[in-house]
């Protein structure tokens, strides 16, 4: 029950993506300055053309407990009577950003050598 | 694009609040989010809180509660499994080493004072601890927390008695008796009180209950009660009467070595003196390091002291000056019986670790034989 990050996907099951969410939601506000929930998901959705699809169970309490940690920052927008979050990265976000992209970098090296795997070099940016 | 109505939105604010939500963060994003689907669905909607129900299920397995549950884990549990693990082994850790030391205990290995102290210290500083910080995360309430609080230090208060019981450092009985009629007295009943509240915790909070209670009437069955009065009056009285004996023994051989002016009379009368006057500063140098006083030997001054600082020796061959005290009285006794006894380095020996008490009396048994020994041609 605890902290278990739930995915929808077609093709890569939850297992395998665990852990992820967090990174993508910080590459994703890195590269695109400020977004809001659905804009997130609908982003990961599109860039993965569909196989990844972030349940809303599992960015909300993610995006609620990285603003509380001081990663990201919002401001909200007034849309009649809705309210609109958006999510941009803050300094220390940047910083966690970079750090997180690598580790996962690290770690597909890693598996790709371990499984024997012709995966091209990997770039980060 | 579908144009979501003010009536709308208040219709789904007061269902997201009804299902669960309570924060008003989450609750204005999981509202946009639905918004922002309903707006974009395919084709027209003819039923809206159908359309909203069935987009809202997309939120959650069970119910929508489920995401508040998962941000409040998310942000006050961040080291849960890890501050869970920890407070599993640091338990684990402090109960074998306290058995470990036990057996060491038993088996007179060394290293068995630190076996104990660490699994104490661990049980009581670091398990019970934690076990009380993830207990409060899992938000308890009312009397919980307040059971919960004052469980965590009786707990820690009975493993301090039991360490200062064993380090012989003062108040470890208090500690003990507080934590345990503490238990008794307070936390059983509110417990029972709490756990009746729900019919089917009765019969465990009973047995629980019985638990306590049955360990704590056999912990203080283990105890020995205060010796009684009369039974500390016993080594005083004893060695009053020695004491008495001693004395008048010691007038009569007085009066019976002053009576002969001979030359061997008057050497006996001054080996009986010196012997005396060494006997006495042994007892005086006792009695002082006792009672703590520059007076002189009195064992009415005995009597209402502690009976258990009689036990443990006073005199300690570390301590020069008693050591040569004591040599100062086996060279009594050789001139007395012209080095050939066997007594003399006897004395020396025993007289280190007996107890108290028997040292006076065996310091006058010691002069009296050699009293004896000087009057055998009388």
């Amino acid at each position: 029950m605890f902290v278990e990050v739930k995915y929808k996907t077609m093709l890569y099951s939850s297992e395998l993506i665990k852990g992820t969410l967090r990174t993508i939601i910080l590459k994703l506000l890195c590269d695109q300055q400020k977004m809001y929930g659905y804009e997130i998901t609908q982003t990961v959705k599109d860039l993965t053309k569909g196989r990844i699809q972030l349940t809303e169970g599992a960015l909300y309490p993610t995006l609620h407990a990285m603003e509380s940690e001081g990663l990201l920052t919002t401001e909200v927008e007034y849309i009649g009577k809705r309210v609109r979050k958006y999510y941009s990265v803050s300094k220390q976000g940047k910083a966690k950003a970079g750090e997180k992209i690598n580790e996962f970098a690290e770690f597909m090296e890693t598996m790709r050598v371990l499984l024997n795997l012709d995966l091209g070099t990997l770039k980060v940016q | 694009m579908y144009q979501i109505s003010s009536e709308q939105i208040d219709y789904m604010l007061q269902q997201i609040t009804l299902q669960g939500i309570s924060d008003e963060g989450l609750r204005d994003s999981i509202l946009d989010h639905v918004c922002c689907l309903i707006e974009n669905s395919q084709g027209p909607i003819d039923d809206f809180e159908h359309c909203f129900q069935s987009y809202l299920k997309q939120f959650y397995q069970k119910n929508l509660e489920e995401i508040e549950v998962e941000a409040h884990l998310l942000l006050n549990f961040k080291n849960y499994y890890q501050m869970k693990k920890f407070m599993l082994l640091s338990g684990l850790a402090g109960a074998s080493i306290l058995a470990i030391g036990n057996l060491f205990k038993f088996m007179h290995w060394p290293g068995t004072a630190m076996l104990i102290l660490l699994g104490i210290l661990l049980l009581s500083m670091v398990f019970i601890p934690l076990l009380f910080f993830i207990k409060l995360k899992e938000n308890p309430v009312g009397t919980q927390k307040l059971l919960l609080s004052l469980g965590t230090l009786l707990a820690i208060l009975f493993c301090f008695s039991v360490l200062f019981k064993i380090m012989h450092w003062p108040y470890a009985n208090m500690l003990g008796n507080i934590s345990v009629f503490g238990t008794i007295l307070v936390f059983v009943p509110i417990y029972l009180v709490n756990s009746f509240k729900t019919k089917d915790q009765q019969t465990n909070a009973l047995i629980t209950v019985i638990l306590i209670v049955a360990s704590a009437g056999m912990l203080y069955s283990l105890m020995a009660p205060r010796v009684s009065h009369s039974l500390q009056e016993i080594p005083w009285k004893v060695l009053q009467q020695n004491e008495q004996s001693s004395q008048q023994f010691k007038a009569y051989s007085s009066q019976i070595f002053g009576s002969d002016s001979s030359e061997n009379g008057k050497q006996k009368l001054a080996q009986f003196k010196l012997l005396s006057t060494h006997t006495d500063a042994l007892k005086n140098y006792l009695f002082q390091s006792i009672v703590k006083t520059n007076e002189n030997y009195q064992v009415d001054a005995l009597k209402d002291f502690n009976p258990n600082d009689l036990v443990m020796s006073s005199l300690l061959p570390t301590d020069q000056s008693q050591v040569k005290e004591l040599e100062a009285f086996e060279q009594a006794l050789n001139q007395i019986y012209g080095n050939q006894s066997k007594d003399v380095t006897w004395a020396k020996d025993k007289l280190f670790g007996m107890r108290n008490s028997d040292v006076f009396m065996v310091l006058n048994d010691i002069e009296k034989e050699a009293i004896l020994h000087l009057l055998k041609d009388k």
